[in-house]
């Protein structure tokens, strides 16, 4: 019996012991941590229901536990500074929502006092503090030859790439190298949901002229998450008269967002045809060796010592994202604030167990059907069917192709996951695709959107 | 439990413990608080699960024992009282409460129910601080930490001990104020934490008028402030526990600015007579514009609104560098002066959209810094 198993079994029959309010005071946010050598480790959220824990319920929780494993022989209870951050992410939209509220009174806040109001440029990002790797050298080069001749060779630039990746970073890289270049240039670096809130803006005032005005002007526009954009057309139809405009004067533009332009949905035809005009280039997940440097340059920044141990663990546990490594440094950082000294490596271990364990365990094979699913608009029922419909056969094979890239899973398992299907069924869908998605940007773009489903979900 | 206290002492504890009393729906027993004799030291506590207090004091006691009473029911039957000393025991599961002519028993809850609060340990890192210093010093800063739920980072107030002294800083984004506390010998703690607002306004309301030194006691995830009365023969202890915030505090050094377009100097009281008389045509947005003049040696308060009519006043002012307009929430100067208590006070302007910065003139152990509102 797995931990999240055992301690499961371990609240049904507490519940039963208890008041339910008790239960739901003490109980709260409890887990088990670790299992070692019949020592168990439970965490609890703070330190009244440890207090509680220990003193009250340790006797009936021990003797449940050993009812149904006579391994163990102790519990521990313990306060995990970690377990309250992991579930802190989930409020980050409300905190536009609110900025964007209190802003509208023109009330300034501290915040934005680093960034640069003309530009909206953060001047942190620099080329400096930025690492490049072979995932990301393409549109790094890009970046560094359009910072020269700003204008003239590749316009407009267009950056895609994941979440996390370092998009922002090389878009505000590029417009403080241009600043610090050229400071006669006007450059102006916009997200696309205040582009738009700013098109609504001009709109309710009356002021679109002012608008036109105030973007034709400059000699560098950026906009960054155009994916946003999506559907909403007069948005569109502005930033494409001023799109025109800025690219008769031989003026750049630099763009980014999560997926190509032929991915992003709703996109006006020759809004998509113009972005695709200029240069486009992706940034992709990085490799081992590229996160440890972007881990060194981030400790060297912030006058840290952190082991090479502890770097390794954390350059080899986190890999989708360059911000997530960022956040666990963060909290790494944080305990050297607090007990001035570098955590050890069974230190960052406990620091980061909430951050690195998470997104493994969450993805079945039987997620991956009913995203597939999802996405090809089709029944789960239908992709596990004995059909050979074309419709049917492609989305299956995907499936396939993921849970054998993704998942791991050996060709006779994902056989069986389909209805009992031989494996040289699975092994022609895998290689079938993976051919295809080397040859056709569309498909690829579509795995990419599951896998990304898949992980954020 | 048998035990013959002081009534003023027991109506101490009571009005303490009682702030951290909760009302809470699912757990009744937080509205009450614990009385525990055990021996020759009564006890009284209370706790809504964030912050922990607890009120001890010299008592004679023949039986220990503990109960559960709302605080509500004892402290006006103590009111009325008025004998010094009164005899605490129990009847049946109440508490009994007999002084002279009084024989009255109070409901009690299980005591077994009541929440354990955590105490330190011994092992943690301590601080040994002036309790009236600390409390005066963090009255400074208390009253601008944030109030959003979404960065709870901010809503709490920064401690940095250094070998020397200590910083306490607190923002909710739109000001920012830090105060510095030096200490007469060095002490070897050196770390940071945030405490929440709500304990950090129980420790100046609680804490604030003691004489002598608190122990602060720290974990990670824990801050213990303890009192120990220096008059030996009450053996009054006060404690109050409070969890820390986790999260990394804004690097806030980095938006003060290093430069200034313009400083003045002007006398704090009129200032701020000024500012609360423009205030009351400043609106709903609580704008009022400043106008300073380094030709006329004038700074120009207006401030205008549609509903109440408009403001002008004139006041004479030292000041050096350029002309400038800028305009501000008229509540976070105020905020900011009333800090301070010297008589004139320094305001330095980065920029019409940068941050300004008042300064006590004459003590360097303050910054307030306030964000304009966009012109």
């Amino acid at each position: 019996m797995d931990k999240d198993d055992l301690w499961r079994a371990v609240l049904a029959q507490l519940q039963f012991q208890i008041s339910p309010a008790n239960f739901a005071t003490w109980l709260k946010n409890t887990y088990i941590v670790s299992r070692k050598d019949g020592q168990l480790v439970v965490s609890v959220p703070n330190n009244f229901s440890r207090e509680w824990l220990e003193n009250k319920y340790n006797k009936a929780i021990f003797h449940i536990l050993r009812a149904i494993d006579h391994d163990i022989k102790e519990v521990k209870y313990t306060v995990e500074r970690a377990a309250q951050s992991a579930t802190k992410q989930a409020p980050q939209k409300q905190t536009i929502s609110i900025r964007a509220m209190e802003n509208s009174s023109g009330q300034l806040d501290l915040r934005e006092a680093r960034i640069d109001r003309a530009t909206n440029l953060n001047p942190r990002y620099t080329f400096e503090s930025f690492v490049v790797g072979p995932f990301n050298e393409l549109a790094h080069a890009a970046s560094l030859a359009i910072v020269k001749e700003p204008g003239t060779i590749y316009n407009p630039f267009f950056i895609y790439g994941g979440v996390g990746l370092g998009k922002t970073h090389l878009l505000q890289a590029v417009g403080n190298q241009i600043t610090k270049d050229f400071p006669d240039k006007k450059i102006r670096y916009m997200t696309s949901e205040r582009f738009t809130s700013e098109v609504v803006a001009a709109i309710r005032n009356h002021s679109v002229d002012n608008f036109r005005g105030l973007y034709r002007d400059l000699d560098i526009l950026i906009i960054d998450d155009i994916q946003f954009l999506a559907g909403k057309e007069k948005t569109q139809e502005e930033l494409f008269h001023t799109f025109n405009a800025l690219y008769e004067k031989g003026h750049q533009i630099i763009f980014s967002s999560d997926r190509p332009p032929k991915s992003i949905p709703a996109l006006e035809e020759r809004l998509r045809s113009r972005f695709e005009g200029g240069m486009i280039a992706d940034v992709s997940a990085p490799d081992f060796e590229t996160r440890l440097a972007i881990l060194k340059t981030k400790i060297q920044n912030r006058s840290l010592t952190i082991d090479d141990d502890v770097c390794e663990y954390l350059a080899s546990n986190i890999q989708r994202n360059i911000r997530e490594l960022e956040g666990a440094l963060n909290r790494l950082f944080a305990f050297y604030r607090l007990n001035h000294k570098a955590p050890s490596l069974t230190e960052a271990k406990s620091l980061l167990k909430s951050v690195i364990q998470t997104p493994s365990k969450q993805i079945s094979s039987k997620k991956v059907i009913q995203l597939v699913a999802e996405f090809y608009d089709m029944q789960e029922k239908d992709l596990i069917a004995a059909s050979r419909k074309k419709e049917i056969v492609r989305p299956r094979q995907v499936a396939m192709y993921i849970m054998r890239e993704e998942l791991k899973h050996s060709y006779p398992l994902i056989g069986k996951k389909f209805g009992g299907k031989d494996h040289t069924t699975a092994i022609y869908a895998c290689e079938k695709i993976q051919k295809e998605v080397q040859e056709s940007e569309i498909l690829a773009d579509e795995i990419n959107i599951i896998k990304q489903r898949m992980y954020s979900g | 439990m048998d035990a013959l206290v002081s009534k003023s002492k027991l109506k101490e504890a009571l009005a303490i413990a009682e702030r951290a009393a909760a009302k809470s729906a699912t757990l009744p027993v937080l509205s009450n608080v614990l009385l525990s004799a055990e021996k020759n030291i009564v006890q009284v506590s209370a706790t809504d699960l964030e912050i922990g207090l607890t009120y001890a004091f010299l008592a004679t006691t023949k039986q220990d024992g503990k109960v559960v009473i709302a605080p509500r029911l004892l402290s006006p039957l103590l009111q009325v009282i008025a004998t010094d000393q009164i005899q605490l025991g129990r009847e049946g599961h109440d508490l009994l409460v007999e002084a002279k002519e009084y024989h009255t028993s109070i409901r009690s809850l299980d005591p077994e129910e009541f929440p354990i609060i955590p105490s330190p340990k011994g092992e943690e890192d301590r601080v040994d601080v002036d309790c009236r210093v600390l409390c005066k010093g963090l009255s400074h800063v208390v009253g601008m930490t944030g109030q959003s739920q979404a960065r709870p980072e901010i809503s709490g107030v920064l401690f940095v001990f250094e070998k020397g002294g200590l910083k306490m800083a607190a923002t909710d984004s739109f000001r920012l104020a830090e105060k510095r506390l030096v200490f007469e010998k060095e002490q070897p703690f050196e770390g940071s934490f945030i405490l929440p607002q709500k304990a950090a306004r129980e420790l100046v309301a609680i804490f604030g008028e003691l004489p002598g030194k608190m122990t602060i006691s720290l974990s990670p995830v824990q801050a213990a402030f303890m009192y120990e009365s220096e008059d030996k023969a009450s053996g009054v202890r006060i404690q109050l526990v409070s969890r820390l915030i986790e999260g990394e505090y804004p690097r806030y050094q980095d938006i003060i600015p290093e430069d200034y377009k313009t400083k003045i100097a002007i006398s704090r009281a009129e200032f701020t007579d000024h500012i609360k008389a423009a205030s009351i045509f400043a609106g709903k947005t609580n704008e009022i514009h400043l106008v300073i003049d380094p030709k006329q040696k004038e700074l120009v308060v207006t401030a205008q609104s549609p509903e109440a009519g408009a403001h002008k006043a004139r006041l004479a002012a030292d000041i050096q560098g350029e002309y400038m307009e800028i305009a501000f929430n008229w509540r976070f100067l105020v905020d900011g002066l009333a800090q301070m208590k010297s008589e004139n006070a320094e305001l330095k302007f980065s920029s019409e959209e940068g941050p300004a910065v008042i300064l006590p003139m004459g003590e360097d152990d303050y910054l307030y810094l306030a964000m304009p509102i966009r012109a």
